[in-house]
């Protein structure tokens, strides 16, 4: 998955997984960058009677460096507060949670509630921080539970007037618009698949294992997030309020014109387990993180296993240094030769062996010779224009010099609107304006990440490599073809903010049961 | 010290003591080797009746022979060596 359950610490503490980062220049609003931070991976729609919620306790953090120096130059932070508007009750609610008001409303049927503030933090050179609150008791709607509980869901919670999930702010000399809330996932990728020894459905007939296993070639790709939901953070500015000097950038090379984006969440350093205390529990210190994404699929498919806790502990600075090996010379680049042969028997003629043959005379960890400077470039550095401008792409460097695993976006790329120039394959599809530059909802970011690991961007830093034909083919067969921006309709993704679809309902989990249904 | 009891639990070679209302019982903490934003208290300062926790206030022993303890409190961390403070927090939690 991209980032969920990616270590195991974080697996335990679903609250303050972090499962995906989008940042793209708003195609509506293009004068503006849209940033969504997704966490609580996997949630069962039904999954109450306590239906999942963002924690009190974690400080939720959405970073961007503009100067490309790898540290946060902006910071905004959510903190919720929940009250039990009946406590008296077992129940989340007592009836249809309509209308949408406020926590302590008289009569309300809503008993289990969140809110929360939002914090812009400007770090500032001289090491101080410069805070403003952009809003308070903003609210969250309640998770999607069924057409009795929470009716027309998507008019009633992200309505246009009145009490609303969508809340603007203005405050410090800054605006924008938010929403925190329940979504459904916009992430897609066939789990059950690749987390069987790497398979991929539709080239299972090449897999070592798979004729043995009575496994076909060209079975369809399963989408195994289509149905569960996700607690997204999401925030629309403009962009000449997160790039450095505050204005603009008038070119893709402008000095300012990338951003590099991650989030966090961080919990007190001490969590006491106190009966004496409120709800039995309390915690004190300073904010220590726990969670962290940038790129996706990093953490998950790049990090080997014994330090994929510490790397969420680690701010991005470090993936230059500690972690670096691991971008330079990937396992999964090895293994792929390995585990896809011709006639699906192990030690059979690799369908890779241009990387094959690449692998075993680059072995690269260090700086100066790293085996994947591909890699490098799209995950840690950003891409120089001297690279990108082959592609008709605008860089995602443009003088930044830390090596940090952040999600970078040129924010002077306009958005790409029309629809027979759209590719979920981004730069690999001849789409400037998706991953790696930003990343947008409906990016295939699992099938780019496997492609570019496969050495379908090794020639853009060594002409000499000739890429295997199969690293240009290979995917996980869920979307219809680049121009897919929908996972063949099982996304329901928005044209406008917050751009990820309507929760799943609780009501019609599984997604297939016909509601009228006697069975 | 009852109280305490419940709260304590040694991890390794460290110390932590959960500690809300306990340094109101010890002698006055000497003065800070590091402090996040605050100067160090000064020696023997008493508590005033004004004074009152708002939340835990958390002492971690991180080294019991040079006395190293971690205090947390709020948001912050102050980090004390005191070695006595350290010993007397020790035999308190055995």
């Amino acid at each position: 998955m991209s980032s969920h359950r990616e270590a195991p610490q974080i697996s335990k503490d679903p609250t303050a997984d972090s499962t995906d980062l989008y940042a793209f220049v708003s195609p509506d609003k293009p004068s503006t960058v849209t940033l969504i931070a997704n966490y609580i991976p996997l949630q069962a729609p039904d999954g109450g009677p306590n239906f999942y919620e963002f924690a009190d306790d974690v400080r939720y953090a959405i970073h961007v460096d503009n100067d490309g120096d790898g540290s946060a130059d902006i910071s905004f932070h959510f903190r919720f507060k929940t009250v039990n508007n009946i406590p008296s009750s077992f129940l989340y609610n007592h009836g249809p949670i309509t209308p949408f008001t406020r926590p302590g409303t008289k009569g309300t049927n809503w008993n289990r509630q969140q809110t929360y503030t939002l914090t812009r933090v400007d770090h500032l050179h001289n090491g101080r921080t410069r805070s403003t609150t952009l809003g308070k008791d903003l609210l969250v709607p309640p998770c999607n539970i069924g057409p009795l509980s929470t009716p027309n869901y998507a008019a009633t919670y992200l309505a246009s007037h009145g009490n609303s999930a969508l809340q603007t702010f203005k405050a410090g000399g800054h605006t924008g618009t938010v929403f925190a809330g329940q979504r459904a996932e916009g992430f897609y990728v066939d789990l059950g698949a690749v987390f069987d020894l790497g398979g991929l459905r539709g080239f299972e007939n090449f897999h070592v294992g798979g004729p043995a296993a009575g496994l076909m070639a060209g079975m369809p790709g399963v989408n195994s997030t289509a149905a569960v939901n996700v607690h997204s953070l999401a925030l629309q500015v403009p962009i000449a309020d997160l790039v450095a000097g505050g204005k603009r950038p008038s070119s893709t090379t402008s000095s300012n014109a990338v951003i590099g984006v991650w989030t966090s969440a961080s919990r007190q350093k001490v969590q006491i387990q106190d009966p004496h205390g409120s709800a039995g529990h309390a915690a004190s210190g300073p904010f220590v993180q726990v969670s962290r994404l940038g790129n996706p699929l990093v953490n998950e498919l790049l990090i080997g296993l014994g330090d994929k806790d510490r790397w969420n502990l680690e701010r991005p600075t470090a993936d230059g240094d500690t972690f670096f090996e691991y971008f330079a010379h990937p396992l999964l680049g090895e293994l792929l030769p390995a585990l896809y042969t011709a006639n699906g028997t192990a030690g059979g003629p690799t369908i890779f062996p241009h990387l094959a043959a690449y692998n075993a005379s680059h072995t690269g960890t260090t700086k100066a010779h790293p085996a994947r400077p591909d890699l490098i470039a799209i995950l840690l550095s950003g891409i120089p224009n001297s690279v990108t401008a082959a592609l008709g792409a605008p860089p995602t460097n443009v003088g930044g010099k830390a090596l940090a695993d952040q999600l970078r976006l040129n924010v002077a790329q306009r958005p790409t609107t029309d629809h027979k120039k759209i590719s979920n394959l981004g730069y690999l599809g001849g789409d400037p304006a998706g991953f790696p530059n930003g990343r947008r909802v409906f990016d295939d970011v699992a099938t780019i990440e496997l492609r570019a690991v496969a050495g379908a961007t090794l020639p853009l830093v060594d002409p000499t490599f000739t890429p295997d034909a199969p690293a240009g083919a290979v995917d996980f067969s869920i979307t219809s073809g680049p121009r897919d921006t929908t996972a063949k309709g099982t996304e329901g993704y928005l044209p406008s903010f917050p751009y990820l679809g309507t929760p799943y309902s609780g009501y019609s989990t599984p997604s297939k049961t016909p509601v009228g249904s006697t069975h | 010290m009852s109280g305490l009891s419940r709260r304590v639990f040694i991890t390794r070679s460290s110390l932590t003591v959960a500690a809300a209302g306990l340094v109101s019982a010890l002698p006055a903490l000497p003065a800070a080797v590091s402090t996040a934003e605050t100067e160090a208290p000064e020696a023997n300062q008493a508590i005033s009746e004004a004074d009152s926790l708002t939340g835990p206030l958390v002492a971690h022993v991180t080294d019991l022979q040079t006395g190293e303890i971690s205090l947390y409190a709020g948001e912050r961390e102050v980090l004390l060596r005191d070695p006595a403070l350290a010993a007397r927090l020790f035999h308190a939690a055995k």
